[in-house]
């Protein structure tokens, strides 16, 4: 008896233990023909509803939003040394009017939904209509929270089959590089599935064709033969979860796939040697710790905010923690920005320059600052490892800082909600997209979580908003960054270069300087 | 712990009692027990021990992190921040042991209390105890524990709460068993009849006797314990960063588990060896001065 239960006992923990540590099961698929199977870091699949799929962030809009739907714009990929701008997309071209009020947009011909259905000019204000007018029969409320930039929109004339004018209600300058994921469905699937049907059967024009969905494993598509731009070499992606990110190193050694997003940085170097293939790129992907400036207390201190700022070791991050995955952030734009100047770079290691300015700003012994981060998911890269580390640099100069670890929509739901009770917030986001602008560098009157006032910054950033000149507007940028880097309203720690690892057999696919990537090259050896 | 082994007219347990007070315990319990025991009391000191050998759980370079084991003045390695993991390892013991041992020992006494009041407090009494206790054990402990950590937050604090409520509900079963088996024999019946106060009796005649049981029951459940904090540590209920926790450590090793699985393994065995110390001492104690099976 005796023995008996110490032998269970002993088993029982044994196995826990053991299944604490976690190994990845190992599956096998036969690929026949140009299949692609991807890793993906998703938890679960979003809605599969145009503007819902923003839910699952750019990993849903990049591994399935960009593959069935498309938008009027897209992000201009075509150079990998070069930034990404705005390039077109289901719109061939577009005139912008004296005021930036009105965008008279050229659509392009010879494109047709998946199911046959035209684009033009009616398919699209057919779409328009089901996210902004409420008495739409299609209209969903929901999907205009993900798509901010309609609000801006007026109405919408018809002018010809294949051109339309964009009426807005005040000019935004971002108009055309915000439509880049709003996207256009099937008017004819709307009116066939009602509109709840987009959730589980997408039909848009894109260079994929959805075929099915196993929840909470696997999505698939397969190749759009009537692609109007480049017709995809692969007959089919199928994107598999995996969000455990030693599982998907696993799966991609064991052949269950080929690709992997978001490899694991201290795998890359055993992978290259067993003949995978690791590709990164520095793009716009601003990795930072927002602090709260208008409290009472430090943070509200330029002084010490800059003082972070000298105090933590990037080069030792991006190096040696992420094995060179990441740059360091040494101003407000990462230099794969298209605001980015050299000459802004300010901040680097130095303790001494730290502590002084912690002396000048009263603090000579640091504070206390509790911090709440993202556990997991696209775009965070190693997020407990990275903000010990920074606990570790910080506490050299008497910073001792406490975390709150919570998950992607609790961040959000919290931010949103207010009274946080963080003195500051680690999550990452691309400056590509003005609405990350305004929540993390606005006041609280116009949205702005961490509500940051500085009338020099708002006074540009207002500028630029109704620029629509692109060099003016890019300038203006640019100063209002270097306004922004010398107040230190962030923790400047490191841009993303996006490490993906891939079977040797994968070919065709140069990653870009973006989130944003393109399967319409790449195939299967 | 059936009815008849102790003996019906309380001789034995009499015996079973002096037994641990007569100090040959340990000579009573199996070699594995005693080994086992000896290891862990090694442990313990060295935990306690810790904070005056040269060792720093918290200093660590990037640049020299996940280094293997035997590396010069890393003995076993370092760990994702660079950090020495024979320290870490130490102090990470260290905490467990803290935090799974201290809401058993509160356990055991509220269980004591618990007991008593059931055995001796009248019918409503009995009633409302056993109601409780079979209210804790509805809910799987693991479950409860999660619940209670989730909801006080991170923390040594809301760690131990949570272990203890865990522990409170199989504790009280035994020591309620323990106190009805016992507190009708003929020897505290006589005590009753000289006169002695029921406090006394408690405290002279009853205890004595079932702490042993209890208290063996209680040393094996402290494998269990460190197993649950391990557990919550590892899905990041322990200990905030930077203290070293065991299980966080597991946690925070673990994506290395195809580059440099052996620095995994280390904070994974050291959670394994002390769930297993603890129970097969836990049955040696029970062998020497419980009551059950000698």
């Amino acid at each position: 008896m005796k023995k008996n239960m110490l032998t269970k006992a002993v088993i029982g923990i044994c196995v826990a233990v053991l299944s604490l540590a976690g190994c990845g099961s190992g599956g096998s698929a036969a690929n026949q023909g140009q299949v692609l199977n991807i890793g993906s870091q998703m938890s679960s699949f979003p809605s599969l509803d145009t503007g819902a799929i923003t839910s699952a962030g750019y990993e849903g809009q990049r591994l399935i939003g960009n593959l069935v739907y498309e938008g009027l714009t897209k992000r201009d990929i075509s150079n990998p040394d070069a930034a990404a701008g705005v390039a077109p997309a289901l719109a061939e071209s577009w005139s912008v009017s004296d005021s930036g009020l009105e965008y008279t947009m050229k659509l392009r011909k010879g494109v047709t939904f998946h199911d046959g259905d035209k684009w033009n000019s009616d398919a699209l204000i057919y779409n328009i209509n089901r996210y902004t007018k409420p008495d739409d029969p299609n209209y969903d409320k929901t999907l205009l929270t993900y798509y901010t930039v309609l609000t801006y929109v007026d109405h919408v004339e018809k002018v010809d089959d294949y051109t339309v004018k964009f009426v807005l209600k005040e000019p935004f300058a971002f108009f055309l590089a915000d439509l880049y994921n709003v996207y256009f469905a099937s008017p004819k699937s709307l009116k066939e599935h009602g509109s709840k049907g987009q959730a589980s059967h997408p039909v848009g024009t894109g260079p994929f064709v959805f075929d099915s969905l196993q929840a909470n494993q696997s999505i698939t598509f397969s190749k759009n033969n009537k692609y109007w731009g480049t017709v995809p070499k692969l007959d089919k992606i199928v994107v598999q979860l995996i969000p455990d990110a030693s599982a998907r190193t696993a799966a991609l050694r064991s052949g269950r796939v080929d690709w992997i997003e978001g490899a694991q940085p201290d795998d890359l170097a055993s992978l290259k040697q067993a003949g995978f293939v690791v590709t990164q790129n520095a793009f716009d992907w601003e990795w930072s710790w927002q602090l709260y400036t208008s409290e009472d207390g430090p943070l509200a201190n330029k002084k010490v905010r800059q003082a972070l700022n000298y105090a933590i070791d990037r080069e030792a991050i991006c190096k040696d923690l992420l094995h060179g995955t990441a740059q360091p952030a040494t101003q407000f734009f990462a230099p794969a920005s298209l605001y980015y100047d050299k000459s802004d770079d300010t901040y680097t290691y130095d303790l001494n320059k730290a502590k002084q300015l912690l002396q000048e700003a009263g603090y000579p012994n640091g504070f206390e600052m509790k911090v709440g981060y993202i556990t997991a998911g696209s775009g965070a890269m190693q997020p407990k490892a990275m903000n010990e580390a920074l606990q570790a640099q910080l506490a050299k100069v008497g910073v001792k800082v406490t975390f709150d670890p919570v998950d992607f929509s609790t961040m959000y739901g919290k931010l949103a909600e207010g009274n946080t009770g963080w003195d500051a917030a680690n999550q990452a986001f691309s400056l590509e997209q003005p609405s990350s602008w305004s929540w993390s560098m606005g006041s609280k009157e116009e949205g702005g979580y961490f509500d940051y006032r500085n009338e020099q910054f708002d006074e540009l950033w207002k500028k630029a908003l109704v620029t629509t000149d692109d060099k003016e507007r890019a300038s203006l940028l640019t100063q209002a960054g270097r306004v922004a880097t010398d107040d230190a309203p962030w923790l400047f720690v490191c841009h993303d270069t996006a490490p993906r690892a891939m079977s040797a057999r994968v070919k065709g696919f140069v990653q870009p300087k973006s989130w944003w990537i393109e399967f319409n090259d790449v195939y299967i050896e | 712990m059936s009815e008849n082994i102790g003996g019906q007219n309380g001789k034995d347990d009499k015996i079973t009692a002096s037994r641990f007070t007569r100090k040959n315990w340990f000579v009573r319990m199996p070699m594995s027990s005693r080994v086992s025991l000896g290891l862990l009391v090694c442990l313990v000191l060295l935990s306690v021990i810790a904070q005056w050998l040269p060792l720093n759980a918290y200093a660590g370079e990037l640049s020299k992190r996940m280094q293997p084991i035997g590396t010069p003045n890393h003995l076993l390695g370092t760990d994702a921040q660079g950090r020495d993991l024979l320290a870490r390892l130490i102090f990470g013991m260290r905490t467990s042991l803290f935090i799974s041992v201290t809401p058993v020992i509160l356990a055991t006494l509220l269980a004591l209390l618990i007991g008593i009041a059931s055995g001796f407090g009248g019918p409503v009494l009995h009633a409302v105890c056993a109601k409780l206790i079979d209210l804790l054990f509805a809910f799987p402990g693991i479950l409860l524990s999660l619940l209670i950590a989730i909801c006080l937050g991170n923390g040594v604090f809301s760690l131990i709460l949570a272990l203890t409520v865990v522990w409170i509900a199989p504790l009280s079963k035994v020591a309620e068993q323990e106190v009805h088996r016992i507190k009708d024999r003929d020897y505290i019946l006589v005590a009753r009849a000289s006169g002695a106060k029921t406090i006394a009796i408690i405290y002279r005649q009853l205890l004595p006797v079932i702490f042993p049981t209890v208290m063996a029951y209680a040393t094996s459940l402290v494998g269990a314990s460190i197993a649950i904090a391990g557990g919550l540590g590892f899905i990041g209920l322990g200990v905030p960063s930077p203290a070293p926790e065991l299980g966080a450590m597991l946690q925070e090793l673990q994506p290395s588990i195809f580059t440099n699985p052996t620095l995994v393994l280390e904070p994974g065995i050291l959670i394994i060896f002390l769930a297993i110390l603890f129970p097969i001492v836990g049955d040696g104690l029970n062998i020497s001065i419980g009551v059950s099976k000698s």
